[in-house]
């Protein structure tokens, strides 16, 4: 799947109009110095020695080198996710506690106005673009405020993570490695800086969820099993969530997981309001600078990590329904 | 059947806004508290002395590969050099013209040029250091030289620029004195002297080629990750580099800090350490800004938030008669451009006073020469043919001339980048079109292509009429004549642009005496204004070259060089 990913962005780059090796000069260039780049950076072989030549490079572990900085992909890549995986476990975490509550709210007052009102406000949310929610949030709370930063990651000093048994960790995550590094003032400077970020791409996505939990809650509150736990006696909250969200889950995780996975791709309207430097700022920078191999690089990457978080997903439906098993 | 309760509605009602207000009210009191604990642990930054000891600077910018001065060519790379190094000459900050007389003593105190124009002589200060105890001498600055004409990166500013062509061979008769042997007189050669390939680097950092073939890039020093140290092959500046972050390609974060063993320590610089920070866009830049995360805020803003800046309390908007300019390139080489007529009705039809207002609300200069203002030799000679423009009179005299008229109008093809490349071009494109075909006689198509497309294009010379812009290399008219206007040389713009009177002014202007050069530069511009291979629209303004910074910040020094000097800015503890 991955190769047949890699095959068709190979191509499709390779399409757009605009030279890779021209873009390393800004001003003047004479046509010795182009070819000169040419070769450095393989692109004076035909179309198909080249996907050779990253394929079986592929198959070694090699993302090849950047065009646009001449240096290795895969070191760029990695440096990238932890900033956005960061973002996205919070983003994650404020979406799907927002939208499992208010869709399980939304299902057990099926009909009434209050039904209504959060349907609305889940629409509303969803209707926002996610960037004008992010400069909505930077307006009342870092500019009007004063009480959270605009944008970036953390204010002045990057945490460096620590040192043991003369093994250096640094995980890039900076809530992690300030707390590794035992720097309070740091890791809350780092949640402050992802209150903003978090809220914005998690109340976005919520929405998703609130439709979707509550959608199934109804249907699995209207099952006979649900009718039965109820003649039973059994309290209100032990079927709400015991008998129909334990049952209705089960779309709302794989929705769960293809967010996440949608998300560790670089939520590139996000970063880009709260000048969050992750995967997605990389691969528009790479589209931007024509930076086929970092393009592919990142492609790769993101293949691999949807891969892996469905794998993930389809082993949690086991846990939850116990029909199910591999 | 389902009963709305009016009782139960108002519940729902007051469930949702309590619990946004909540949240709200949550998020306040962590934020106050975090802002507590953060204020505890950031507090040491403030020094008892004057200034504050740390200035954060945002910026859109980034270093697009090195700041190795054999490899460097992007602006943001060539002004770190500027500040993590030194030339042996420079302009002073705030310079107002930028002729000979304006340079001032750097790592040299004392320079002279031989009668034949072929012999320069620079005197260093002795007893120099670079940031790593490394002791300085004559031998270095030979080294740094022939290390970027060896390594001759084909992407550099050594080979772009030519240093091979101009520097025969440089000698170290002593430790304090380096003298340059030059092929042929080359009037611009102390500007060169300013411009960041020029500055000398540490030879302990900065190795030469290991393989000594022509283009081989082996022997630039490379970003390495964790190790701003081993980044950094200078090391004479005012500062030197701590810390380097990057995030993918982009740059997240660098730190400066003061280097006491700069020449001109501890007069320089004013404060110990400045964070630069990188920002995507104008809309997070300006928030920051205003938010108070960053003190100063160097480029580049849209016009939207200089306005909004402008009227933002506590900050001060700098504006800036920068070296950068943007025009508009002609290409002869496709019809109707290589009418004369139809390029001077062209000229004649630009309302650059509406262009600067209406995109750059006024903090922009208009430019009547592709020469700027500020620059030694300027003249306006745009003005002086075509008037303050536009002079739609003239338009309809030139158009009439090349058979167009208000029933056969002129269509012109108007091709821009909308990528951010330059600063907003599509806005540019449209004020061009509405007062190109307000002379009656013209119709303007536009084309809008991003900046790869727009390269690929202008190789292959396929657009007519298209929007440029230049940072310079160096600080002197020839960076602003040669480039463009030399048969040969302005092949890069691929507008077909062939002239042998220019060709023969421009060699003059090249081995003229300062005396000299102003005439033959006066000359240049006037037929450049006659030929009208390219039509100068603006210069500088708030957008490229701007900066927004607290009003608690001082000695910000923005002019024509484009150099943001870190060295002389502060900020007073309140």
């Amino acid at each position: 799947m991955i190769l047949l990913l890699v095959s068709i962005v190979f191509l499709i780059v390779r399409v757009l109009p605009g030279d890779p090796a021209l873009l390393h000069f800004g001003k003047q260039v004479n046509p010795k110095a182009l070819a000169e780049v040419k070769h450095a950076l393989g692109l004076d072989v035909p179309i198909y020695v080249q996907y050779y030549n990253y394929v079986v490079g592929l198959f070694h572990g090699n993302l090849g080198i950047a065009f646009s900085n001449e240096q290795p992909v895969a070191p760029q890549v990695l440096s990238a996710f932890p900033a956005t995986l960061e973002l996205s476990i919070c983003s994650m975490f404020v979406a799907v506690s927002v939208g499992v509550v208010l869709g399980v709210t939304s299902s057990r007052k099926y009909g009434s106005r209050g039904d209504t009102i959060i349907r609305t406000f889940g629409v509303v949310l969803y209707s926002i673009p996610v960037f004008f929610l992010g400069l909505i949030l930077i307006a009342i709370f870092a500019i009007g405020l004063h009480i959270l930063p605009s944008g970036e990651r953390i204010s002045v000093l990057i945490p460096t993570g620590t040192t043991i048994f003369g093994v250096h960790i640094q995980t890039g995550l900076y809530t992690v490695d300030s707390l590794l590094a035992g720097n309070l003032g740091e890791f809350v400077d780092a949640v402050r800086h992802l209150i903003l970020p978090s809220l914005a791409l998690g109340l976005y996505i919520s929405a998703v969820f609130l439709r979707i939990t509550r959608s199934n809650m109804l249907e699995a509150l209207s099952q006979e099993y649900v009718t039965a736990a109820k003649a039973r006696g059994l309290k209100e909250r032990t079927v709400l969530y015991g008998y129909g969200l334990r049952n209705g889950f089960l779309p709302v995780l794989t929705i769960m997981g293809l967010e996440f996975a949608g998300l560790l791709g670089g939520a590139v309207l996000t970063e880009t309001t709260f000048a969050w430097n992750g995967l997605g700022t990389y691969i528009v920078t790479a589209i931007t600078d024509r930076d086929y191999m970092a393009i592919q690089g990142a492609v790769v990457f993101f293949g691999i990590i949807v891969a892996i978080v469905s794998l993930v997903v389809d082993v949690s439906y086991a846990y939850l329904d116990p029909r199910i098993r591999y | 059947m389902i009963e709305f309760n009016k009782s139960k509605t108002s519940r729902a009602i007051s469930t949702v806004l309590v619990v946004v207000i909540v949240a709200i009210i949550i998020i306040a009191a962590v934020a106050v508290f975090a802002s507590g604990v953060l204020t505890k642990s950031t507090s040491t930054t403030t020094t008892t002395t004057a200034y504050k000891s740390t200035i954060i600077v945002g910026t859109t910018d980034a270093v697009q590969t090195t700041i190795d001065p054999a490899d460097a060519y992007d602006y943001f790379g060539v002004n770190m050099i500027d500040n993590l190094g030194a030339p042996l000459i420079d302009f002073a900050p705030g310079v107002t013209n930028t002729s000979p007389s304006a340079l001032q003593p750097a790592l040299a105190t004392k320079w002279s040029v031989s009668s034949d124009g072929l012999t320069y002589t620079f005197i260093l200060r002795s007893g120099l250091k670079y940031d790593d105890g490394t002791p300085f001498n004559s031998t270095d600055v030979a080294y740094s030289f022939n290390r970027g004409m060896e390594i001759a990166d084909p992407e550099g500013a050594v080979v772009g620029i030519g240093y091979s062509s101009i520097i025969d061979t440089i000698t170290t008769p002593n430790a304090t004195a380096v003298v340059f042997h030059l092929k042929a007189p080359f009037s611009a050669f102390l500007s060169l002297m300013t411009f960041s390939a020029s500055y000398p680097v540490n030879p302990t950092k900065a190795p030469m080629p290991k393989t000594l073939y022509p283009g081989s890039e082996t022997g630039i020093v490379n970003y390495t990750s964790g190790n701003p140290t081993a980044s950094n092959p200078n090391g004479l500046g005012p500062y030197t580099l701590t810390e380097w972050t990057r995030s993918g390609t982009k740059d997240v974060e660098m730190t400066l800090t003061a280097n006491p063993n700069y020449w001109n320590y501890p007069s320089y610089p004013k404060t110990q350490t400045i964070v630069i920070k990188f920002y995507p866009d104008s809309t997070s830049l300006a928030a920051a800004i205003k938010s108070g995360d960053v003190d100063i805020a160097y480029r580049q803003f849209a016009t939207t938030d200089i306005q909004s800046l402008q009227t933002t309390a506590g900050l001060k908007v700098y504006s800036s008669p920068g070296a950068f300019i943007q025009y508009l390139v002609i290409n002869e080489k496709l019809a109707p451009y290589n009418n004369i007529n139809v390029r001077q009705g062209l000229a004649a039809a630009i309302n650059r006073t509406d262009l600067v207002d209406t995109v750059f609300a006024g903090t922009a200069t208009p430019l009547y020469s592709q020469i700027p203002v500020g620059m030694s030799g300027h003249t306006d000679a745009f003005k002086t043919a075509y008037g303050v423009g536009p002079n739609y009179t003239l338009v309809r005299a030139d158009l009439a001339k090349a058979g167009y008229n208000a029933n056969n109008k002129l269509t012109v093809d108007l091709w821009y980048e909308t990528t951010g490349h330059y600063p907003q071009s599509p806005d540019q494109a449209l004020v061009l079109q509405k007062d190109l075909q307000a002379s009656g006689v013209i119709t303007v198509n536009l084309h809008g292509i991003d900046w790869p497309t727009m390269g690929a294009d202008r190789a292959a010379g396929n657009m007519g009429l298209f929007i440029m812009g230049w940072y310079p290399d160096f600080i002197d008219p020839f960076d602003y004549t040669t480039p463009f206007f030399q048969s040969s040389g302005a092949s890069w713009l691929n507008d077909g642009y062939n002239s042998s009177a220019m060709d023969t002014l421009l060699a003059q202007s090249i081995s003229a005496t300062p005396s000299q050069a102003g005439s033959i530069y006066a000359q240049i511009q006037t037929l450049q204004a006659t030929d009208v291979p390219i039509i100068p629209l603006y210069q500088g303004g708030s957008n490229c070259c701007g900066a927004v910074a607290k009003t608690s910040v001082g000695g910000i020094y923005l002019d024509v060089t484009l150099i943001f000097r870190y060295a002389y800015i502060y900020e007073t503890t309140s």
